[in-house]
């Protein structure tokens, strides 16, 4: 009796060992929280999230990195414009040294990322999804690493191109790729942006590049080309530099990409509100239903997890969430708004150093209209209250710092606002943005943009030797603006034009750099603010020259191109450094 | 008084809860299943044999019988022929049978009382009728050294048969005794005591542990072993040691205890109070508590048995996980035949900082300082002097503010329970256990707290005499709380609250939270530290395991068994987080209110809730086949096995914000544009194959070894199995014919091992699955699509493994004159190979990727430990003294760096070839006192020709005399800040009738401690300072003999070089445990049915002295020297132990 228990018990333990799933005693697990090559390029939801990725890590512009210091480096680094946190007082901000251990905060060596577009068109092109959607795709990606080609080139000059991912059994001397000559890039970029434009459907979703923004870029990279050979040299065996011979060749290149977009029909200058210059082209950059100024996007929305704290640094102190009061422009980029009757914006320094007091409408009020919509100067209007910067009143001949005088005036604003350069960022803002989601906004942030495209086209002209059709994309922006028109261009002025239109949309610091101008401009340059006394009896100001920069900068020869840096050099002997590292 | 109402009418709380009315419920149950198994029959009616043997001897057939049952045969074989061959047959018999056949008309008789079975001659002094009649009869009670009866004595009548065993409480009874008789008393590692009988009718008998411990059996892997017969390198540590340990987390039992074991207690935060413990410095050992890998830290040390510490090759059966150590702890179980006994002990603690660094506590001061830092550094007084002067004086309104106090208690309560029930009948015996923890902090707002009620239950049973089982049952639950500042975070909070900052308002404003810090960001200490204000982090830590064995002894097979087993273990931890809005006020003096705060508005963040639940579920099922037996002189002991691993990691999170209220702190009350979730799900398998041959010839010459085949799924397939082997010898030379008259001598040994172990905890899991990650925060946008995004990791690495070690030791046990001295040393020599590290050589940076890590780093260590203790009795008195030592050092043979080239790079960078414990930096000269000893200093120190320095900076040296102090003039100028090389400990144990006393000394040499943040650099981030840099610092005319650095406001980089100015190689040693107990007399306690009262006052880390100087009043020398530290507890506990 009791044994057979025994035996049975002994039986059923042993079974339940047994009869576990096979799974059990398996010791061939995968990890369940990664999903498998081969998974990945059969199902059009991974490969679409694939290219999410390389989407997302491709830098478009500085502005799309999430954090208020790091979204105004470029217009950092033009004297533009400074990110400051409110801790750092006046210029803490630190004037980033480029040298020979690489390029700091501008760095971009995406090589991961090119890696990740390779592999992904070898998957694509291995697998059996519908023909149009690998085409398609395909073409995206082709663009996104076109993309990263030319911020490297525009960067380092000449880098390796790859269009395969390498092997790990690849042998060293492989491994060890060599740098492609500038010129070579430039090429690169051009002929792959000449295929895809036309696979690339004509019309996307926002955030998904078409036809029209390969074509852009284009109009972008062959300007930018067309420069380094017209005003650069050729250096390390032509590894840098494009011969001035072939300028012609990439004007003309930019000429025509330009010319195809605008010959689309498809897009047009923003100007919904042509009796507010000012307020249309606030609006240019916030209004997102129907823009036709928009070619290529990147798409934000907090409520779908992706918003960018711009606005949230930028606001000013008195209008502030938490942050506020972040980037401040420097008086050189206010004095390129010329005043509304089209004369140079310049302040007489005679002036500033007199006891001379200003009258705020006519000094900054009585400019372009673009100036109202792009800098916040004393007593601008905001939300429907005013933005101060004064740091003290005079009131009955009594020089005041706190509390209130007079009419409700405080007698110095908020602390923030006149610290630095004593004016704040506005354009790229949204005024209806009031309590933004954590903090975040749902602007979307424009790569190109049919302006700038009028623009490259002006300055390829002008060097084609097609001045009339320079002078008429200008004046179209001009008249746009709301600003008398040009009779005639010259360099100067289509560059005049593109700095205020295009003033903190990165473009700045890039222009200085290919006009081989930045060394004449940003070398020893130390950027001025203003201080600001009120005068109360008077409603007038006393203004102060004041240093925006902590000291003097540097911008050599050299600095023309970036370095690659020690670190990459020691890894790959095969790689050269640019020169003066 | 007071207090000790406090403590009652918390134990009354505690009383009343739901856990221990369950408490009571469960021991109702137990008590009741006890009960029925006591019911059923005498073993010797119900026991049936079989058995089968030709021309024997009786010696042989008593023996077989004794293998194959439970029965015991006493007999003195002068009197029985036992030589006398027989041949007998029987089947389905019992004893009385079996006895009658096999003394079928010889003169012997027997008597069976229960299972012991008395043979005897007939016609002998002790006939069968004068063993139930004859007078006179002397009954006692027999107990260890500290009082604790002992069931499972023999006592025998010394040169007769006659004889009885000891019941569950000690009590024996033996009759027949005849005039001038001697009583024997004999337990398994007790020595044997032998007692005159006179004309005493009770003897009570008090036995001493048997110092050579030639019985003793200790765990091993797989299984036990006699502790004379072991080859390897085994510490170990017994129950009764542990129990002088009042401690809430088993992680600190280890501390002192055992030589080879290296330990650091760093913090005293409840329930995060983890002492690290390594074995001989090697990282991280496997803790198997009855032979499953556990977290030591929850185990409830009250449920130990023992802790056997696996040093060398001895740990080489588990495999690809044993480089490192293997830590076996092994739970009580209760006994067959043993009387029921009911224990409860429980312990009230207070505890304390051990160390509290002295912040400045009064305004004046702090203000006084700040004026001369920042006068000295050139800046205009933040403070006016009549402001100082006012708070000087404390004016009306100018009142410091205590934060220290304001954030600590003095004390704080930590009690313990446990009952636990233990005892056995005919075949079943059981141990259950059930405990309860409360651990409250020294954190005023009392949101600082641990709690766990564990719950344990072993029962093993027979089924028949062939076949057994083993049930275990264990669960635990634990709580920990704490506010939103972590522990460090209160310390630095408290660092950073100036005392001008008031801690509280008047009312009515009292319910206002006011900032701690008047300038900087670091305001929020009072907010944080309280829950409902803040929020906070509540961890609910629950262990289940199961395990279900049978043991099978093959009939036919002398010595073969089987055992198939299975345990079920699954963990589960949620941790819940919350926060809320708050604000916080700033008492405005002018308006003599509070004004809020505008430096951080509450709206700033929302509130909040965060659930992360991890879940860990392991199964595993095991197979054993033993064989064992001895042939003559020859002993051979055998074990192959088979094990497998199913585990199965399952993470979850949720999050949400903007909940509806600050008090709705619940998922379901979110705001959905918040809600997160996230999942990670990783399964793992491992299979494994082990076996073990022991092999002993007469006790004398032992040799083992073992091997074990690993496989692991988290390894790529080619490279997945590994073999790791190990042999190791002894020689018991005191067993060899010519030692024979060395009689001081009891026991030398002398032991070599070998083995090749593995340590796989460190490497990466799945590293050669090539697979694509997912990626959520932030989505990719286009148009209204929002797109989740994937990219692959790093690439596949084929080459991942487990780190690779071999292991040598030598060792020798010595035990002279009965215990008087006893000394075991071991040698160790380790090579550790494989180590994870990031090539060098990597790929160019165009390539794309990057290789992860490569098995590519290697060490060798060596080192000695050894423990040496002497025992003795002197009348009542007896007393022990074990010393341990444990030195182990690591050097790393090669360390994946950079070439380096020049003589100095070579020096200061490169480890390989080099100690690992060893710690880089300048060497400091003092401080310069004067202007113009810096203006005539020679070296050129800051390399700007010394204008930057002030006096009161620190010197340093100009190691290679070229005039100038950069990089290339560091040297070693100390040991690194981890585990100390050098590990010793001191234990000292008397016990005199009832009272005892136990001293454990704890101390560690060789490491370092760094003075860093916020103790290093005054007025550093808006800190307030110590006193000690008040009284210390260097100032030309307030101080001019100050020992630390003048004090500027801010960081000086000269100051905070990384320098022996600030790093303290450290030797401590702790008064780690005092325990003072007293056992009640058993004629007390015996009329009102106690077994054993025991009542015991313990401290522990009741004192330190260290090397720490200057710094020795401000931090604990096992803590880190800065802000971020908890110190150890200081506890006294009172605890009482009462066993029915």
């Amino acid at each position: 009796m009791k044994l057979k228990k025994i035996i049975i018990a002994s039986l059923a333990f042993v079974l339940f060992f047994t009869s576990c799933d096979e799974d059990f005693f398996d010791l061939n697990k995968e990890p369940q929280d990664v999903i498998s090559n081969a998974a990945v390029f059969t199902d059009e939801l991974l490969a679409n999230a694939n290219l999410a990725q390389i989407y997302h890590n491709t830098l478009f512009a500085y502005r799309d990195v999430d954090g208020p210091v790091a979204d105004m480096l470029d217009e950092g680094m033009g004297a533009v414009a400074r990110g400051f946190a409110y801790w750092q007082a006046s210029a803490a901000f630190p004037l980033e040294v480029i040298d020979e251990n690489g390029a700091g905060p501008i760095d971009y060596w995406p090589y991961q990322n090119i890696r990740n577009v390779n592999e992904f068109i070898i998957g694509m092109q291995g697998s059996e999804f519908d023909q149009d959607f690998i085409d398609q795709r395909v073409a995206e990606a082709r663009y996104l690493r076109a993309h990263m080609y030319f911020q490297m080139v525009r960067r380092y000059g000449g880098v390796p191109i790859l269009t395969e991912p390498q092997s790990v059994d690849t042998s060293p001397e492989e491994l060890n790729v060599p740098r492609d000559s500038e010129q070579a890039v430039f090429d690169f970029i051009a002929s792959e942006l000449d295929e895809i434009s036309n696979i690339l459907a004509e019309e996307t979703e926002d955030g998904r590049v078409n036809k029209y923004g390969a074509l852009a870029l284009k109009s972008r990279a062959m300007l930018y080309a067309a420069s380094i050979a017209e005003f650069g040299t050729v250096q390390l065996d032509g590894l840098l530099g494009i011969p001035a011979s072939q300028a012609d060749n990439y004007w003309q290149a930019s000429y025509n990409a330009s010319l195809e977009i605008i010959n689309s029909g498809k897009y047009a200058l923003y100007n919904q509100l042509p009796d507010d210059p000012a307020e249309n082209f606030q609006q240019l950059f916030v209004d997102e239903s129907g823009n036709t100024e928009r070619i290529f996007v990147e798409v934000y929305d907090p409520d779908r997890t992706k918003g960018h704290s711009f606005d949230l640094g930028a606001v000013p102190f008195e209008f502030r969430q938490t942050w506020g009061s972040n980037f401040c422009p420097f008086l050189n980029i206010v004095e390129e708004f010329e005043y509304a009757d089209g004369t140079p914006g310049t302040i007489d320094r005679a002036l500033i150093d007199s006891d001379h007091l200003f009258d705020i409408d006519e000094v900054f009020k009585n400019r372009d209209p673009r100036f109202l919509a792009t800098i916040f100067f004393p007593e601008s209007e905001w939300q429907g209250g005013v933005v101060r910067f004064h740091r003290r009143t005079v009131i009955n001949g009594e020089e005041v710092s706190s509390g209130i005088v007079g009419d409700g005036w405080p007698a110095a604003a908020p602390r923030r606002n006149y610290v630095n350069t004593g004016f704040l960022v506005r354009k790229l803002m949204d005024e209806g943005h009031i309590g933004p989601l954590r903090g975040q906004s749902d602007t979307d942030f424009i790569i190109f943009r049919y302006g700038e495209i009028l623009l490259n086209l002006a300055e390829a002209a002008f060097y084609l030797n097609k001045p009339g059709e320079a002078l008429e994309k200008v004046n179209m922006i001009r008249e746009r603006a709301g600003m008398p028109l040009r009779n005639a261009v010259t360099e100067d002025d289509i560059r005049h034009e593109r700095t205020v239109e295009l003033v903190f949309e990165d473009h700045r610091y890039w222009d200085l750099r290919r006009w081989r101008i930045a060394e004449d401009f940003l070398n020893g340059l130390r950027a001025k603010g203003l201080e600001y006394t009120y005068y109360y009896d008077e409603d007038k100001y006393d203004f102060h020259l004041k240093n925006g920069d902590r000291s003097e900068r540097v911008f050599q020869d050299r600095h023309y191109y970036l370095p690659l840096g020690v670190g990459r050099l020691a890894d790959n002997p095969n790689l050269v450094e640019n020169p003066g590292y | 008084m007071k207090k000790i109402c406090r403590i009652w009418s918390s134990f009354k709380k505690l009383w009343a809860t739901k856990t221990f009315r369950s408490m009571r419920l469960t021991f109702y149950a137990v008590l009741l299943t006890v009960i029925q198994s006591w019911a059923l029959d005498g073993y010797a009616q119900t026991t049936r044999l079989d058995l089968e043997m030709k021309n024997s001897t009786v010696r042989e057939v008593l023996a077989e019988i004794e293998d194959m049952s439970r029965f015991r045969f006493l007999y003195n074989s002068k009197m029985v022929d036992v030589e006398r061959e027989v041949s007998i047959s029987i089947k389905n018999k019992t004893i009385e049978k079996v006895l009658e056949k096999l003394f079928d008309d010889k003169d012997v008789e027997y008597t069976i009382v229960d299972r012991q079975i008395v043979l005897f001659a007939k016609g002998s002094s002790v006939s069968s009728s004068d063993f139930i009649q004859q007078q006179p009869q002397v009954t006692g009670t027999v107990t260890d050294a500290d009082g604790q009866p002992m069931p499972g004595v023999t006592v025998i009548v010394k040169g007769t048969t006659t004889g009885t065993i000891t019941q569950g409480d000690g009590t024996y009874q033996i009759s027949n005794v005849p005039e001038g008789a001697t009583l024997v008393f004999t337990f398994v590692g007790m020595q044997t005591q032998e007692i005159p009988v006179g004309n005493q009718t009770t003897i009570n008998v008090s036995l001493e542990a048997d110092v050579i411990g030639i019985e003793e059996v200790v765990a091993i892997g797989y299984g036990t072993q006699k502790k004379v017969n072991i080859t390897g390198a085994v510490a170990t540590v017994e129950s009764e040691e542990l129990e002088k340990i009042t401690t809430v987390n088993s992680t600190q039992l280890l501390q002192g205890q055992m030589a080879g074991v290296i330990t650091k207690q760093t913090s005293g935060m409840p329930g995060d109070d983890n002492t690290s413990f390594s074995i001989r410095g090697f990282g991280n050992p496997l803790v198997l508590v009855d032979g499953d890998e556990r977290q030591l830290s929850s185990i409830d040390p009250n449920v130990i048995e023992s802790v056997s510490v696996l040093k060398d090759a001895s740990a080489a059966i588990y495999g690809a996980r044993s480089g490192n150590g293997v830590i076996l702890i092994t739970t009580k179980r209760g006994k067959f035949q043993e009387d029921l006994s009911i224990t409860y002990n429980g312990a009230y603690s207070i505890q304390q900082f051990t160390h509290k660094p002295n912040v400045i506590k009064d305004a004046g001061t702090y203000m006084q300082f700040q004026k001369e830092a920042e006068l000295y550094s050139g800046l205009t007084p933040t403070f006016s002097d009549e402001t100082i002067q006012n708070y000087v004086e404390g004016a009306p309104g100018y009142e410091s503010y205590d934060w220290f106090n304001y954030a600590f208690k003095n004390w704080t309560p930590q009690q313990k329970h446990n009952i636990s029930l233990r005892g056995g009948g005919e075949n079943i015996s059981f141990f259950a256990s059930l405990g309860a923890v409360d651990q409250q902090g020294v954190i005023a707002s009392d949101d600082f707290w641990y709690k766990r009620y564990n719950f344990r239950s072993n029962i093993d049973g027979e089924i028949t005499d062939n076949l057994s089982f083993v049930f275990d049952m264990n669960y635990i639950h634990e709580h920990r709380s704490a506010a939103t500042l972590d522990d460090g975070g209160v310390w630095r909070g408290v660092y950073k609250s100036q005392p001008m900052a008031r801690t509280s308002f008047p009312e009515p404003y009292s319910d206002l939270t006011p900032s701690s810090n008047l300038k900087g960001t670091h305001q929020r200490l009072v907010g944080k530290m309280f829950k409902d204000i803040r929020g906070g982090t509540d961890w609910y830590p629950e262990t289940f395991n199961g395990e279900f064995e049978l043991d099978y002894k093959f009939p036919f097979v002398k010595g073969l068994s089987t055992n198939i087993s299975l345990d079920y273990l699954v963990t589960n931890t949620r941790r819940k987080e919350i926060r809320r809005q708050f604000e916080l006020y700033l008492w405005d003096p002018e308006l003599q209110e509070p004004v809020p705060d505008g430096r951080f508005p509450a709206t700033i963040v929302n509130n909040m809730v965060e659930i992360r639940q991890t879940k860990f579920t392991r199964v595993k099922p095991k197979m054993e086949i033993r064989f064992d037996r001895e042939f003559g002189s020859h002993s051979l002991n055998a074990l192959v096995l088979g094990e497998f691993f199913n585990d199965n990691t399952n993470w979850i999170q949720a999050h949400t914000e903007n909940g509806l209220s600050n008090d709705l702190l619940y998922l379901n009350f979110g705001d959905k544009t918040y809600h997160e979730l996230d999942q990670s799900v990783v399964e793992a398998t491992r299979a494994s194959i082990a076996g073990r041959l022991n092999y002993g010839y007469a006790s004398k010459y032992l040799l083992e070894a073992t091997f074990r085949y690993d496989a692991s799924s988290i390894f790529p397939p080619e490279g997945r199995w590994g073999f790791f082997p190990s042999v190791s010898a002894g020689w018991r030379i005191s067993e060899e014919p010519f030692m024979e008259d060395v009689t001081w001598l009891d026991n030398l040994k002398l032991r070599a091992s070998y083995s090749e172990t593995g340590f796989d905890r460190n490497a990466i899991r799945y590293d050669y699955f090539a697979g694509y990650n997912v990626f959520t925060d932030p989505l990719y946008l286009m148009g209204s699509d929002s797109y989740r995004r994937i990219q692959t990791g790093t690439l596949p690495n084929f080459g991942m493994t487990w780190e690779k070690m071999t292991n040598y030791n030598v060792g020798i046990d010595l035990n002279m004159w009965s215990g008087l001295l006893n000394l075991v040393v071991e040698g160790f020599y380790r090579e550790r190979s494989d180590i994870l590290a990031t090539p060098q050589q990597s790929f160019p940076s165009t390539f794309g990727a990057s290789i992860s890590r490569r098995n590519l780093n290697s060490t060798n260590d060596r080192g000695v430990d050894l423990e040496l203790s002497h025992n003795n009795k002197i009348g009542d008195l007896s007393y022990r003294i074990k010393g341990t030592f444990t030195y182990a050092r690591s050097k790393w043979v090669h360390f994946e760096e950079e070439e380096y080239t020049t003589e100095d790079e070579i020096r200061i960078f490169q480890n390989s070839g080099k100690w690992q414990n060893r710690r880089i930096g300048y060497v400091s000269d003092g401080l310069f006192r004067s202007q113009e000893e810096i203006d005539n200093h020679p070296v050129d120190q800051d390399q700007a020709g010394n204008v930057t320095l002030i006096p009161g900076d620190i010197k340093y040296i100009d190691l290679n005399d070229d005039g100038v102090i950069n990089w290339a003039d560091q040297k070693v100028i100390g040991y690194g800040t981890g585990q100390p090389d050098l590990n010793f400990g001191l234990n000292l144990g008397g016990t005199w009738k009832g009272l005892s006393l136990d001293v454990l000394l704890h101390g560690g040499s060789m490491f370092s401690g760094y003075i860093s943040g916020l103790a290093q650099v005054p007025y550093n981030n808006e800190s307030t300072p110590l006193n000690i840099h008040w009284q210390e610092r260097f100032h030309p005319e307030n101080n001019p003999d100050g020992t630390l650095p003048s004090v500027t406001m801010g960081t000086r980089g000269n100051n905070t070089r990384n320098s022996d100015f600030w790093l303290r190689s450290i030797t401590f040693l702790r008064l780690k445990n005092v325990n003072l107990g007293y056992t009640l007399p058993q004629e007390w306690i015996n009329p009102i049915g106690l077994n054993r009262v025991r009542a015991y006052i313990t401290s522990s880390n009741l004192y330190v002295i260290s090397n720490l100087g200057i710094w020795s009043k401000e931090f604990d020398p096992e803590s880190p020297l800065n802000e971020s530290q908890y110190p150890p507890n200081r506890t006294i506990t009172f605890g009482l132990t009462v066993t029915l």
